[in-house]
């Protein structure tokens, strides 16, 4: 605690604002321009645990502005090199690196534990993607963005606040948009908005002061000249961006169902804690020698499981695999997630065992 | 007489070549639409950007009506980070 001392010091924060920072979770998608000076304040502050997310490696011409990285790092990824030059400054704090770029197919995954999003990218269509999965599921986008000596500063999503559709609603010319890499950027540009997107995160989670909702805040560098613009919420646009990000999370590949060897089975139908389920009919011999299983049919399976948790741990099997295989692909399409059975049936089992 | 003020923002200025101008209207009766069509007139270029309206600091999607001495901006998204 001792090198937050002059942080705690102010009365906004104290020990508890410490504390509420070093439990938050905050993920950083993109570690250039923007992302590195993000990174660096948020875990200088103390920031508990924060997940960077970039499939870039190093190249010389980041090194004008993005301080986390040497020579001798080109070539490498991004991701790597930052979670490491970071922690050398400050080894309290956790880094997650995930070293591929933020999609459609990881978000769900990545997303999963974090309470804040810093949109750190350079690119229209993943601020789209972040939007979207960050206001499926309730949680505040922290977005800057540049175009030469101007940037872009808001937070979308904040406490039903409106989103980044509801000020840019979606067009199909935006893919013709250039990224930094082509119209050219200062590197003060990118390090000063860069900052001011981790006191944003940090006024978010220390839950002090105002934050930049509803409004978006236009800084030139040229003249000095900070524009504020208001906006609000637009419900067409909020459920076109609610419909897209619960697709993308629920897009998750579902799980598998397991399929377990005798011995398995043996260990896993003697456990209490699972559920055991004998789907055969009632007359189907032989019958499983232990207490632990239950004997539902499969025609009544569905009634069965209607009060079941859909995490809870369940082994099915008939009498050579092909209900039990049937009876698992069911559950798994009603939500099931933690399902197995015994492949080839209690006819296999009884050759080798009875 | 009406007097607008435009302010012009990343790729809408580049396309401009200046962040802010003035238009005198002759009309007492000038809506948002109409301001657009005098700007991409002098701008062609203008329809090629994507970007949202805001008059007097707030974002609008409708064609308002405007008064004397408001404050129209053309603000893009940027892409860069």
């Amino acid at each position: 605690m001792k090198r937050y001392a002059q942080q705690i010091a102010l009365p906004e924060i104290g020990i508890s604002g410490q504390q509420k920072l070093s439990q938050a979770k905050v993920l950083v998608i993109g570690v250039g321009g923007l992302g590195c000076p993000v990174l660096q304040n948020l875990a200088a502050a103390g920031v508990g645990c924060i997940g960077i997310v970039d499939g870039d490696v190093v190249e010389e011409t980041n090194l004008h502005r993005q301080y986390l990285y040497t020579l001798q790092d080109c070539g490498k990824n991004k991701v790597e090199v930052a979670a490491e030059a970071v922690l050398k400054q400050n080894p309290e704090v956790k880094i997650i690196p995930y070293p591929n770029y933020f999609s459609e197919s990881n978000a769900a995954e990545i997303i999963s534990e974090y309470q804040v999003i810093v949109d750190c990218t350079d690119d229209i269509a993943s601020r789209y993607l972040i939007n979207d999965v960050a206001l499926a599921k309730g949680i505040p986008m922290v977005y800057a963005s540049l175009h030469a000596f101007e940037g872009q500063l808001s937070v979308f999503n904040c406490k039903n606040g409106p989103s980044y559709r509801c000020l840019f609603p979606e067009s199909d010319s935006l893919e013709t948009m250039q990224n930094c890499n082509d119209s050219g950027v200062l590197g003060v540009l990118p390090n000063l908005l860069g900052v001011m997107q981790a006191t944003e995160v940090l006024k978010i989670i220390l839950e002090i002061g105002e934050v930049i909702s509803e409004k978006i805040m236009v800084y030139n560098g040229l003249n000095n000249s900070m524009q504020t613009i208001g906006f609000q919420r637009n419900e067409i646009e909020i459920k076109k961006g609610i419909q897209h990000g619960l697709s993308v999370l629920k897009a998750e590949p579902t799980p598998k169902v397991g399929s377990l060897t005798s011995a398995e089975f043996f260990a896993e139908a003697n456990n209490k804690n699972n559920l055991v389920i004998d789907i055969r009919e009632s007359f189907e011999e032989p019958k499983l020698d232990n207490e632990n299983y239950k004997s539902v049919p499969l025609a009544q399976l569905d009634d069965f499981l209607k009060s079941i948790d859909r995490n809870q741990k369940i082994i099915l099997f008939c009498q050579n695999g092909n209900r039990s295989q049937l009876a698992a692909g069911y559950l798994q399409k009603n939500g099931f997630t933690n399902l197995f059975h015994l492949p080839n049936g209690i006819e296999a089992l009884a050759k080798k065992t009875l | 007489m009406m007097t607008i003020t435009v302010k012009y923002f990343g790729a809408v200025a580049d396309s401009t070549q200046k962040k802010e101008e003035v238009f005198r209207f002759e009309s007492e009766r000038i809506t948002l639409n109409l301001v657009q069509s005098r700007l991409e007139e002098q701008y062609p270029n203008l329809k090629n950007i994507t970007y949202s309206f805001a008059v007097n600091q707030s974002i609008t999607k409708e064609d308002v009506g405007l008064n004397d001495n408001d404050e129209i901006a053309l603000l893009p998204p940027f892409a860069g980070g």
